[in-house]
């Protein structure tokens, strides 16, 4: 049972804090608290950041895309901007966080602030190279999001607020899939692969792999990501993706629980990111929904 | 029929869309206290001492009660009729723990963090004893005892072993036939723990009334078994407790056990105060009932046209810290799933442990969808060995119309039992129309390159209520304006039991459905009645109302009779009014004016009704699954039920029970579990972790009802609750099978579970 003293609404990030250094005590952040009240924690106050403006979407002219912390799931998958970001990987990933009623709370700050190896939209924002904006009392500054998880549950916040998500035109053009594997349809993902590549003349640029609930944090798989980069399309057999498959799941670091094995895991690893680099690479651009549950 | 068979609004659907206080815990009583039970932290261990100083000493703790302060007198939670099957194994706080979770004590507080702050200042010392939590070890084991009463009543081998319940029935000689058989098929099977599940949580609150009577108002599937038990461990007369049940939020056979209604009778004695015990999603799947998991094994003699000649099933099960229901629902493993495919020889045994681990127990489907499920798989198996179709080996021995059920004589509900015989079957034309609904013999390809298709079918049979045993009573009673008050002891628990037995009133008395009102429960003022289990309200509980309101008939009738002077055959009843040939007509409520105001009588009756039949409802399930081989995952995409369950007395209500039957299946086929660890400790016991289906989850569904006529039903009807429930676990496995080649004898079918099988097959 939560055992609350003071609950605190903040109006700017600034402000919001400020009111988590004041305390008397322990605070934690809350925007959506749908994880928050799963396990509630023991803390003497909590900082609402809701009315703090960090709920929009912004598109700025060249294609750039920036998300408040504040956003809820629901936003994410019905944004028409997201919507047409590289596909709509984040959209996809948001669409399929737990039921409707969560995502009409759940933010994609609260999703990422958790931390938990499986959260939902950790790795498509990992392949789409998402950059952190954190704000402490009166400063800013910037990361990319495979620096901000330190562990399970961690992240590199320290009481700083996480204020937002920065995703850069250029990822907007890839070709972006991901997949994940549960037992039921509303269960904690076992294995989440996101890939997003692009192709320039038949030769594939960057490409980033990113694997969640396979690691203790949500992870890029980037021996495996080598092996795609810079190659020649026509060179891309099913063997050489399968290869991709097998080193990317030798790059995970998975737990057996109750859910799964880490074997288990693992080889889901291997299997899925060949089938979703197969079907990133094969992607017609104008047919921007193929291929996602293959 | 008018009213019988119209799908007519759920008596009760506006009060619950609007949210009204209609559930146990929506009406708090004034000086309410808050209840929690300190669960025990060890599997196996005896309690030597409770000091509750520190816990009496927080502000807002009003009492604490342990075993040293509670008479223990041996009983059974388990709910039954008296002779109640199940062992008295059980007392209100036990001196021994025997499972994580059991009670070691109960605080009651002024809040609810009070009460859970207390819990924490409980001085406990135990003595540790060795954990069995595997039933086998706990079957090998004489030397740790769980239950180590010389004699408790029940208790198959009570003081000498750790088995809870035995059977052993044979009919013919299997040992014999086997030697005559072309082949000899024989295969395990495994079935885990799940739970209920049911959307409100075990709740009860209790108060003593302004004459110092205890009143429970209660989330209870079984307020007169109840209330029965209750008088017994408390030492008190039954006219002295009032169990009343108001609405509730589910039930499934979890809440035909006294799970805590005993602990806040208890504290309300203690302390003259009203007191709320209610518990979290993460107690019911620690402390209270689970489907008893079970290994089976399955030997059949067969013939190479597909005769079947004996058939054995010899069961484990698991019945976890105490014996609720360890023989009656391991008995119903046998009796209501072998008789599906008659033969001269069919032996039936049963070893039923005690363990460490939560207790099991009764469960819709009670035993039948453990049952099922090995044997309709093994149907497939014995196809796939003497190279015959299923479907035609199905068609070939199942039951049919006047076929004897010898097992059901030799089991009964824990002693001999009566003869059954099937007087209404529409087990073929489900069959034929649940394969044309699901195109059996013409597989569809698969929706992706990657996944493999299959397809897959069940037959299951159940009863209606217990026969010789179960039985209610109903009141009817008309008023002045033609309307009835209908009182039963029958308990809605959400299935529409209330709105079925309102119809069957409104048909025999020729009124309107809407001009009934029922009272269901309550033991001050509704008639007795065993409760909700067994597939039994419409059938038996019905059959009472049927008399009730034939009763009340007859005395208008007479009423009538005697201002027309005719006689009272000529007498008719239909659409509201009463009429003896064209010019002698009056409406019902004329009539009902007549006998209140002229005759001065009150027309009404109290009717019992006990069947010594309980015919089994039939359904032919169906399962159209993909199955992806490299990953295990089994997409469910289209399930068909054609159901016989006699006639549907309200056709969209029978068809709810189907579906929901359906859908609490595929979570048991496809990944529910309590998954609990060698220690005794659930480790998934929350919603989180422990995955029941939500709609996300729920293929394209087909339900099919398939009407029959049973002669000892009311208006022809059997019962819909639990046999929909046994067939689409071994219909959903037998279609993973059919697609990807190998079989899956173990549920849940996760999907790690079936890439591993078909990577091990590869090998």
């Amino acid at each position: 049972m939560w055992d609350l003293k003071e609950y605190r609404i903040a109006g700017s990030a600034g402000e919001a804090v400020a009111m988590m250094r004041r305390g008397p005590g322990k605070g934690v952040y809350i925007a959506g608290g749908t994880d928050l009240f799963l396990f509630p924690p023991t803390c003497d106050y909590v900082v609402d950041i809701n009315h703090a403006g960090l709920s929009d979407i912004v598109g700025s002219p060249d294609g750039d895309l920036f998300i408040g912390a504040a956003t809820t799931l629901h936003d994410l998958a019905t944004n028409p901007l997201v919507n047409r970001f590289a596909g709509g990987l984040l959209s996809e990933a948001a669409a399929h966080c737990g039921n409707r009623p969560v995502r009409s709370t759940a933010t994609i700050g609260g999703n990422l602030c958790n931390a938990l190896p499986s959260a939902d939209l950790a790795p498509a924002l990992l392949a789409l190279d998402a950059v952190c904006y954190i704000a402490d009392e009166d400063s800013q500054e910037s990361l990319p999001l495979e620096d901000f998880f330190t562990g399970p549950r961690k992240t590199v916040l320290d009481g700083r607020l996480l204020v937002g998500i920065a995703l850069s035109a250029e990822a907007a053009k890839r070709r972006a899939l991901a997949r994940r594997l549960t037992r039921s349809a509303e269960d904690i993902a076992l294995v989440q692969v996101a890939v997003a590549l692009e192709v320039i003349d038949g030769r594939v640029g960057a490409v980033r792999i990113a694997l969640g609930s396979v690691a203790p944090v949500p992870m890029r798989a980037m021996l495996a990501e080598a092996q795609i980069e810079g190659e020649l399309l026509s060179d891309l057999t099913p063997d050489r993706l399968a290869d991709a498959g097998l080193i990317a799941a030798s790059e995970c670091d998975p737990i057996d629980d109750h859910r799964a094995s880490a074997e288990y895991r693992r080889e889901m690893v291997g299997v899925l990111t060949r089938r979703v680099l197969a079907s990133a690479l094969a992607w017609n651009p104008s047919d921007d929904k193929e291929g996602g549950a293959a | 029929m008018t009213e019988v068979g119209r799908n007519v609004t759920k008596i009760d659907a506006f009060k619950l869309a609007r949210g009204e206080p209609v559930f146990t815990d929506d009406v708090h009583p004034v000086g309410m206290l808050w209840a929690k039970v300190l669960g025990s932290p060890h599997a196996h261990a005896r309690i030597v001492s409770v000091d509750a100083t520190r816990a009496l000493a927080l502000p807002g703790v009003v009492d604490v009660a342990w075993h040293a302060q509670v008479k223990a007198i041996p009983h059974t939670r388990a709910g039954q009729s008296h002779p109640e099957p199940s062992p008295w194994d059980t007392v209100i706080m036990p001196e021994k723990a025997r499972f994580i979770g059991d009670r070691v004590a109960v605080v009651v507080a002024e809040d609810l963090a009070t009460a859970e702050k207390a819990l924490g200042l409980i001085d406990v010392q135990y003595e540790v004893l060795p954990a069995l939590t595997d039933m086998d070890e706990a079957h090998r084991r004489t030397d740790v005892l769980i239950h180590e009463v010389p004699d408790p009543r029940g208790i198959a081998e009570g003081g000498r072993s750790n088995v809870a319940a035995r059977i052993d029935k044979q009919v013919g000689d299997v040992d014999a036939a086997l030697k005559t058989c072309d082949h000899v098929v024989e295969r395990t099977y495994w079935l885990p723990r799940v739970q209920a599940s049911h959307i409100e949580p075990h709740v009860a609150i209790s108060w003593l009334d302004e004459d110092g009577r205890l009143v429970v108002r209660t989330s209870t599937q079984v307020p007169f078994h109840l209330r029965r038990i209750l008088a017994r461990i408390l030492e008190m007369k039954e006219a002295d407790i009032r169990v009343i049940k108001p609405r509730v939020g589910g039930g499934f056979g979890d809440k035909q056990e006294m799970v805590m209604e005993d602990l806040v009778a208890l504290m309300t004695l203690r302390t003259r105060r009203p007191v709320r015990l209610e518990f979290t999603r993460t107690e019911e799947l620690i402390c209270a009932r689970v489907r008893h998991p079970q290994r089976i094994v399955m030997t059949t003699g067969v013939m190479n046209d597909g005769t079947i000649i004996a058939n054995r099933m010899q069961v484990t099960a698991d019945t976890g810290a105490y014996g609720s229901h360890a023989l009656t629902v391991q008995g119903n493993t046998g009796q209501k799933v072998l008789p599906m495919y008659p033969c001269a020889n069919i032996h039936f045994q049963v070893t039923c442990l005690y363990t460490n681990n939560p207790i099991s127990g009764a469960f819709r489907g009670y035993g039948a969808p453990q049952g099922c499920f090995a044997l309709e798989c093994h149907i497939d198996e014995v196809a796939k060995v003497i190279g015959m179709d299923r479907l035609e080996l199905r068609r070939k021995n199942h039951i049919r119309l006047g076929d004897t059920d010898p097992l059901s004589a030799k089991l009964g509900e824990g002693k001999e039992g009566l003869v059954r015989v099937i007087r209404s079957t529409g087990l073929e034309k489900a069959i034929e129309l649940g394969c044309e609904a699901i195109g059996w013999g013409r597989k569809r390809p698969p929706s992706a390159p990657h996944l493999k298709r299959g397809l897959g079918m069940a037959l299951a049979m159940q009863g209606s209520g217990i026969a010789g045993v179960d039985w209610g009573a109903a009141t009817v009673k008309l008023n002045e304006d033609g309307s009835v008050n209908l009182a039963v002891g029958a308990t809605d628990i959400g299935q529409g039991s209330d709105t079925v037995l309102a119809q069957i009133c409104a048909q025999e008395l020729g009124i309107r459905y809407e001009d009934v009102r029922v009272l269901s429960s309550d033991t001050d003022l509704t008639p007795f009645d065993v409760g909700a289990y067994a597939s039994s309200t419409t059938y038996v509980s019905g059959g009472a109302v049927l008399k009730a309101a034939r009763l009340v008939r007859e005395q208008l009738a007479a009423m009538a009779a005697e201002r027309w002077k005719c006689a009272v055959e000529e007498v008719r009843f239909g659409a509201g009014l009463v009429n003896a040939g064209p010019d002698r007509t009056m409406t019902v409520a004329e009539l009902a004016s007549h006998a209140l105001y002229h005759v001065k009588v009150q027309p009404m009756a109290t009717a019992s009704h006990m069947s010594n039949e309980s015919p089994p409802p039939f359904a032919a399930q169906f399962a159209d699954v993909e199955v992806d081989p490299q990953t295990g995952e089994v997409f469910l995409r289209r399930f068909a039920s054609a159901v016989d369950l006699g006639t549907p007395i309200h056709p969209d209500l029978a068809e709810g029970q189907i579906e929901g039957a359906v859908a609490q299946a595929i979570g048991y086929a496809l990944f529910e579990e309590v998954i609990v660890d060698a220690g005794g400790r659930v480790r998934n016991p929350n919603f989180l972790d422990y995955k029941i289906a939500s709609a996300l989850d729920m293929p394209e569904m087909i339900t099919i009802l398939v009407p029959t006529q049973e002669p000892s039903g009311p208006f022809g009807a059997k019962a819909a609750g639990e046999v929909p429930i046994d067939g689409p676990a071994p219909a959903i496995v037998n279609a993973i099978c059919d697609a990807v080649g190998v079989r899956a004898y173990r549920i849940p079918v996760t999907p790690e579970r079936v890439w591993r099988q078909i990577k091990e097959a590869g090998e």
